[in-house]
């Protein structure tokens, strides 16, 4: 098997799929890196996150 | 005002009494910075003519009887992460070296309504983590009691323009320790506030999860002061706490009598040895303590770095996404260090942010249990003196654990307090840590250690030179 | 085997979940946790490595390429510690408030 730069990203991941399944997986993930993209930028500098951590007095 | 030093409780002393005028005060910061800041580079920007006009309008106030309260009139400084409407504001960095913000930050929009005075911006780490650098487009700041010598950070400028005496105050922010290690570098007092106390509003974020704004100054009192000017419920921070503003020098004139004292004994003994000036400013703070009828008990938590691997992960997360994009077009136009500390969030995994931010919640819990019965916590701030600017290391971070990181994972308050003098005259410190919200105690505890040891009565020697 | 590491106290459930996380040694589950962390620090080559980077968009040049290398397993380590595996009761310390200001 060639060591491609997305073969590589999922033997990272610690991820082991089939070989029969690497195709249909990388179109998956590329369609997410796409939509994660969108949704990257641009954003406002001081955008909050939705969770917030906050702490009770005791 | 004669040449020497004043705190900010005595200066707004002195005003309110109609003793000192906040102009005259103003012009000797203003001299102090041009004489000592071209050695020290505390601040990025002296903003002369708005501390004076600030000057001049604290000082009509007190001739018409109408001070607006202890700050009217007090010189500080703000970390230059604050934003400032009209002047520039840059984080220390070349992307935002040209930044002029339209709108004041939160706290620095209440401290101006308190009456101080805006004698300029003040050196940073970049953008609160990339530091000490030298291939920014200003130096890093220095410290005063010997110039070869690391302030720490990030709130670099903050530490040394105080300890110099070229500012009474001033702000920082602290995601990892940047408020406490500066001032336990330079030898004040700095608190770190419960999450939620301080807007964070219009400050440039690290961490969102992870940064706390509060204010760096001389002694615990002033501190108070300080904190008592910005604290308070700010709708526009998602994570500013609604809940009412403790008067915070209600119990400054107790001693430690009666306080339930716990001491972490295996973070500065165990998990990451201090020097033995530290080790013996610690020991000599807990039998003050002692002395004065507080009850001391020994405390065991996780490991230290159990603490700072999830603060670091989950800080490095949260920061990598708000540079990504900077990072992704600009990456050399930051400093080495800023950029190689961040590069590292573009390889972290969204499940371990998950886990890290999990483990949050677990370490803050044993936290709660193990203060159950206690009031304060107690461990060093700083391992050891300063060490000389040119031999920090890029990922001491990832080497050793830090002292501070807990309380910003916990979000406990969390205040540095000077505890003397160590190898070539450089100051140590302990911390004191309480439970949320209840700065009142810790305050307690740093000003009762304070009024009975003599460390406030010294100066750097560039300082006391040029004083007298 | 978890049961066994939580059962130790269990007033509440706040409580076991600190105790599952402070008493480490000797438990089995505490060992597995180890050997689970363990495993995650595989060790990369340095090809590997370069190309997991340009995968995230950074534009780097060898040398940086080779700095953050040399790193890389200190910050392994640290991803490592911060993230045994946590029983259950563990939620994530940041959390969604439905009422929003």
């Amino acid at each position: 098997m060639t060591d491609s730069k997305f073969e590589a990203r999922v033997k990272a991941s610690g991820l082991r799929p089939k070989p029969d399944d690497m195709p249909m997986l990388e179109t998956l993930v590329k369609d997410l890196d796409r939509a994660a993209a969108m949704l990257r930028g641009p954003r406002p500098f001081t955008e909050e996150p939705l969770n917030a951590f906050r702490l009770k007095p005791v | 005002m004669t040449a020497g030093f004043l705190t900010v409780a005595e200066a707004g002393k002195l005003i309110a009494a109609r003793k000192l005028s906040p102009v005259e005060l103003t012009r000797i910061c203003l001299d102090r910075v041009n004489k000592l800041d071209p050695a020290l580079h505390s601040f990025l920007l002296v903003t002369e003519d708005r501390a004076l006009a600030d000057a001049k309008a604290a000082e009509d106030r007190m001739m018409a009887g109408r001070l607006r309260g202890p700050l009217d009139g007090i010189p500080i400084g703000h970390k230059d992460i604050y934003n400032t409407a009209g002047i520039r504001t840059t984080a220390h960095s070349r992307l935002l070296q040209h930044n002029v913000p339209t709108l004041d930050a939160a706290v620095v929009s209440k401290w101006a309504e308190a009456g101080t005075v805006m004698l300029g911006k003040l050196a940073t780490h970049e953008f609160a983590i990339g530091g000490p650098s030298f291939d920014l487009p200003w130096p890093p700041a220095r410290n005063p009691w010997n110039p070869d010598h690391f302030t720490a950070g990030s709130s670099s400028g903050t530490g040394a323009a105080i300890a110099a005496g070229l500012a009474l105050g001033g702000t920082g922010s602290d995601t990892g320790g940047s408020i406490r290690g500066p001032s336990a570098l330079c030898g004040l007092a700095g608190i770190k506030p419960t999450y939620g106390l301080c807007s964070r509003r219009g400050v440039l974020p690290l961490s969102q999860t992870l940064d706390h704004t509060g204010p760096m100054a001389w002694t615990v009192r002033d501190c108070a002061l300080l904190l008592q000017g910005m604290a308070g419920y700010d709708p526009l921070d998602p994570a500013s706490a609604n809940r009412p503003v403790a008067d915070f020098t209600a119990d400054l004139d107790k001693d430690a009598k009666g306080l339930r004292i716990g001491v972490i004994g295996h973070f500065h003994e165990v998990d990451n040895p201090v020097s033995p000036a530290t080790q013996q400013g610690i020991d000599g703070a807990l039998e003050l303590f002692r002395a004065q009828g507080a009850e001391i008990r020994e405390v065991t938590l996780s490991p230290m770095m159990d603490y700072n691997a999830p603060g670091w992960l989950i800080l490095t997360a949260e920061a990598y996404a708000v540079h990504e994009p900077w990072l992704k077009e600009r990456f050399n136009e930051y400093g080495e260090l800023l950029r190689d500390r961040l590069a590292f969030g573009a390889l972290l995994r969204a499940a371990d942010y998950v886990q890290a931010v999990r483990r949050r919640r677990v370490l803050c819990q044993e936290m709660r249990e193990a203060m159950a019965d206690l009031d304060i916590l107690i461990t060093a701030s700083a391992p050891a003196e300063a060490p000389k600017i040119n031999e920090v290391p890029k990922w001491g971070m990832l080497e050793k654990p830090t002292f501070t990181m807990p309380f910003n994972v916990t979000g406990l308050p969390a205040l540095s307090v000077c505890t003397g003098y160590g190898a070539g005259g450089l100051p140590t410190s302990v911390q004191i840590v309480g439970k949320p919200f209840a700065e009142v105690t810790v305050f307690r505890a740093g000003h009762a250690y304070e009024m009975a040891t003599t460390w406030r009565t010294k100066r750097p020697a560039m300082a006391t030179a040029l004083a007298t | 085997m978890q049961q066994r590491c939580l059962s130790l106290k269990r007033p509440s459930a706040s409580r076991r979940v600190t105790k599952s996380l402070r008493v480490t040694s000797g438990c089995p589950i505490a060992k597995a946790r180890e050997r689970s962390n363990e495993g995650k620090q595989e060790v990369m080559d340095r090809s590997t490595f370069s190309r997991l980077l340009d995968q995230t968009g950074l534009h780097l040049t060898e040398e940086q390429k080779s700095v953050l290398f040399a790193a890389y397993p200190m910050f392994q380590a640290m991803v490592a510690r911060a993230t045994p595996p946590m029983p259950r009761e563990a939620e994530p310390s940041a959390v969604f408030v439905a009422e929003m200001t």
